[in-house]
């Protein structure tokens, strides 16, 4: 919980940075884009530092590249 | 926008803060205890080992004469692996110990006999550890080597490494660094070879001693070579520094110590009918160092002496390569520089190499000159 | 409206392509465990393999002067393949961000703090990135002068240090491995060492004088290959096969430089490079995701998307592997396959661009 917290208040800090400037500038388009690419972030984030088991995208490519197309170097 | 700017180098500032502290898992002298030389050796327990280190004490280190502290101290620790060991120091010592400034890593007779390979992984793998540790074979037990004291240097592991950079004046033993060791032992035919190390005298005048250079087969000790057949090894190899040829005066009676000051070499395989000929040629040039005959060297007595010093460094070639033929131990890279020649007819060789090895024919070509002759033209006569 | 309005001269596109490729020598023990003492002629073979690529990407630049690899791709494509196409390269940009921040920290944890989490390390890199990425393609362009000439003086004097050391017979036999090992070598050091620099793509609308871009970015290409070059061929000669087996050959190489027992201890400076110049390579990158990405939803500005892609950069680079040896695994066997199309697809675009034109010509007139 502590963690999350502490996360939630780096976010709030970088919205409170980047967040005014848009507002000003009417840009709101890119407010939008922003918040969202930011919650996905968080998102990621928070994945991260709770630890849930993402599978690597990396054994994704593996199986793509391996197991599909049958094109890994790993032949031998 | 001002605001921003302002948070900005707020942010800034902080990171910059941070970094003044350095890493956080940083190191001042006072905590850690530097690692000047180790050696393994079998512990009694049954597959266990036996770590000596060596290590320096700062504080008396720096004190000028005068105080009679000894500026080092070995412990010992045993354990089922290596880095299991390096950590039970702790154990005896508070402080962690720090590998970067190992000077020596000495293997103990029995651990050798039994094979090395298992214990240079963590040398190669830990990232404190250095490749220009010097690698040596004791005659007995390492870690009692770690405990005799050193005449002129303050830390005996120091004394040891130049002990070993020494050896050049005679060129009977070689200088092997974990690079080189390595290098050889994952070579499939080259057979590692280091310098050997033993106490020699009792009590007060114990001192250190480098007999010769022992040899591994694979990663077993397998022999030593000691005096000539050791410097045989290092003609091939092309690894003379320097060293003192004797050999008779032309009158027969008297000795001619003669100094090597340069040498090289070039070994040159060749395969007939299936048949490994190799060829070593030397080149070698040195000075009269010391001529105990009063006789006046005509020219044709010089052309005599060149000759009589090849035939000195030819026999001492075929003594090591004898020895090494016996041991069946490739220290001389032939292997590799049949592999380097002829890399199709390497593969089938390879594998029967242990075969193949002892039966090679070698041929000896030596060219020795005599360049100068001292600061004299004529010998001390009566 | 333009969103970037920096300019970047030619000889700074040269720079940033040195860089760039010399930041990818962290990368080169990929290949040095499956080529061995040949890794030089991979070396060399991927290079001039890369070159006719990197023509090839000069001249898609040439042909729609001032756009961008986005652009190009909506102009050719059309909206909708286009899009897609724009948004697969940028994915592949932030993996590649990802794949060298990960690797990089890796290695720093490796060989020089050991007990640092891996996020500390993540955050100051890709900080320092993003202030460049914000401050414009200007403000990196202008910096790999610096990094450049600091890295080169490394490699040469790090090089030169260590000549005595150099056994010249460790290359020998030449061509030791079997085919099939130069080749997959060759492949990983030619899709992962050269031809990231199909994100220059992204880079070089911004270049003052089109007329050399050419020239600029084989330069580029031939300048860092031949760094890369002499370093292989440094540690090989040292290291001999040794070098096969250390996870950065470079930098245990710099350790084992010893001058008259004196001049030692030079792995910082190999460090300091590695640093300076992956900082660039991860700048470049990373500008190439957040300006594809503000491209793509067309915006404005790109300024407010650095740093969320920077915290997904952080987070993805954790999440990428589970341990080091996974990555390399991946980088040894799968990933060089995986990114070939990418790299090859711009010759494609290049392909139906000119045939386009004939035809129009042609068209035009038998009008």
């Amino acid at each position: 919980m502590k963690m999350i917290m502490l996360l939630a208040a780096v976010f709030l800090i970088i919205i409170i940075i980047e967040a005014p400037k848009l507002i000003i500038n009417k840009y709101w388009k890119e407010l939008i884009a922003f918040l969202s690419l930011l919650s996905l972030a968080f998102a990621l984030t928070a994945l991260v530092i709770f630890d849930v088991d993402i599978p690597s995208p990396l054994e994704g490519i593996e199986y793509l590249i391996d197991d599909i197309l049958g094109l890994s170097w790993d032949r031998k | 926008m001002r605001i921003g700017k302002g948070m900005l180098s707020i942010i800034i500032c902080v990171f910059l803060v941070l970094s003044l502290s350095g890493c956080w898992n940083r190191r001042e002298l006072d905590t850690f205890s530097i690692l000047m030389g180790m050696g393994i050796d079998k512990a009694e327990e049954l597959g266990k080992i036996q770590l000596t280190a060596q290590i320096v004490k700062p504080g008396d280190l720096k004190s000028e004469g005068g105080s009679d502290a000894k500026a080092y101290f070995t412990v010992q620790a045993i354990g089922d692996t290596v880095f299991d060991t390096v950590r039970n120091f702790t154990k005896e010592t508070n402080r962690k110990i720090y590998l970067p400034h190992s000077q020596v890593l000495i293997f103990g007779r029995d651990i050798a006999t039994e094979g090395v390979q298992k214990y240079t992984d963590f040398f190669v793998r830990d990232h404190e550890t250095r490749l220009r540790t010097h690698v040596l074979v004791a005659r007995g037990e390492a870690g009692k080597i770690l405990d005799v004291e050193s005449k002129l240097e303050k830390v005996p592991a120091v004394g040891i490494s130049h002990l070993l950079k020494a050896q050049n004046a005679t060129s009977e033993a070689i200088e092997v660094d974990l690079k080189q060791f390595i290098c050889r032992l994952m070579s499939k035919t080259t057979a590692p070879i280091a310098p050997l190390i033993e106490i020699s005298g009792e009590g007060e005048k114990e001192t250190l001693r480098i007999p010769g250079i022992a040899v591994f087969k694979q990663d077993k000790l397998a022999g030593e070579l000691t005096g000539g057949e050791a410097r045989g090894l290092l003609w091939v190899i092309g690894e003379i520094k320097s060293g003192i040829i004797i050999i008779d005066c032309p009158s027969g009676e008297d000795k001619i110590s003669m100094e090597i000051i340069r040498a090289s070499s070039k070994v040159i395989p060749k395969i007939i009918d299936d048949q490994i000929y190799i060829t070593v040629k030397i080149e070698e040039e040195g000075h009269i160092g010391d001529q105990e005959c009063p006789d006046k060297l005509s020219l044709p007595d010089i052309k005599e002496l060149e000759q009589k010093k090849a035939s000195v460094i030819r026999s001492e070639v075929l003594a090591s390569l004898e020895k090494a033929q016996k041991l069946n131990t490739d220290i001389f890279g032939f292997g590799e520089a049949v592999h380097q020649k002829y890399p199709k007819q390497w593969d089938d060789l390879e594998k029967r190499w242990d075969d193949v090895f002892p039966e090679i024919e070698v041929e000896i070509l030596v060219d020795a000159r005599v360049r100068r002759s001292g600061t004299l033209i004529e010998s001390v006569s009566q | 409206m333009k969103i970037e309005k920096g300019i970047i001269a030619s000889s700074q596109l040269t720079f940033m392509i040195i860089g760039f490729i010399q930041a990818s020598n962290l990368l080169l023990s990929f290949s040095s465990g499956i080529v061995s003492h040949d890794a030089w002629l991979a070396i060399l073979i991927a290079m001039v393999l890369s070159i006719p690529f990197v023509l090839s990407y000069a001249a898609l630049g040439r042909e729609f002067p001032g756009k961008n690899l986005i652009q190009i791709s909506d102009i050719i494509y059309g909206v909708y393949l286009g899009k897609i196409i724009s948004v697969s390269y940028v994915f592949i940009f932030f993996a590649l961000v990802c794949q060298n921040l990960r690797y990089f920290s890796d290695f720093l944890i490796t060989f020089i703090f050991p007990e640092t989490p891996i996020w500390a390390i993540l955050i100051m890199l890709t900080f320092i990135s993003a202030w460049a990425v914000r401050a414009g393609i200007e403000v990196i362009a202008r910096c790999s002068f610096i990094i450049i000439a600091i890295a080169s003086t490394i490699i040469l004097a790090t090089s030169l240090l260590l000549l005595p050391d150099m056994r010249f017979r460790n290359f020998l036999p030449i061509l030791d491995v079997p085919l099939q090992d130069l080749i997959h070598g060759t492949h990983i050091i030619f899709s992962i060492n050269y031809l990231e620099i199909v994100v220059f793509l992204m880079v070089i609308a911004f270049v003052n004088k089109p007329k050399q871009i050419k020239t600029s970015m084989v330069g580029g290409l031939i300048l860092g290959g031949v760094s890369v070059l002499i370093l292989e061929v440094r540690n090989t000669a040292v290291l001999g096969t040794v070098s096969e087996i250390v996870s950065s050959p470079s930098f245990v190489t710099a350790r084992y430089i010893s001058v008259a027992e004196v001049l030692t201890r030079m792995e910082m400076f190999v460090a300091i490079m590695l640093i300076t110049t992956v900082f660039l390579k991860v700048s470049i990158l990373y500008y190439a995701v957040v300006l594809g990405s503000a491209q793509i939803i067309n915006l404005r500005s790109y300024v407010p998307l650095v740093i969320p892609i920077g915290i997904s950069a952080i987070s993805f680079s954790i999440i990428l592997a589970g341990s080091s040896m996974e990555q390399i695994h991946s980088a040894i066997y799968t990933w060089p396959v995986f990114i070939l199309p990418f790299q090859l697809f711009p010759v494609l675009s290049l392909f139906i661009v000119k045939i386009r034109k004939k035809f129009k010509k042609r068209w035009a007139n038998k009008k």
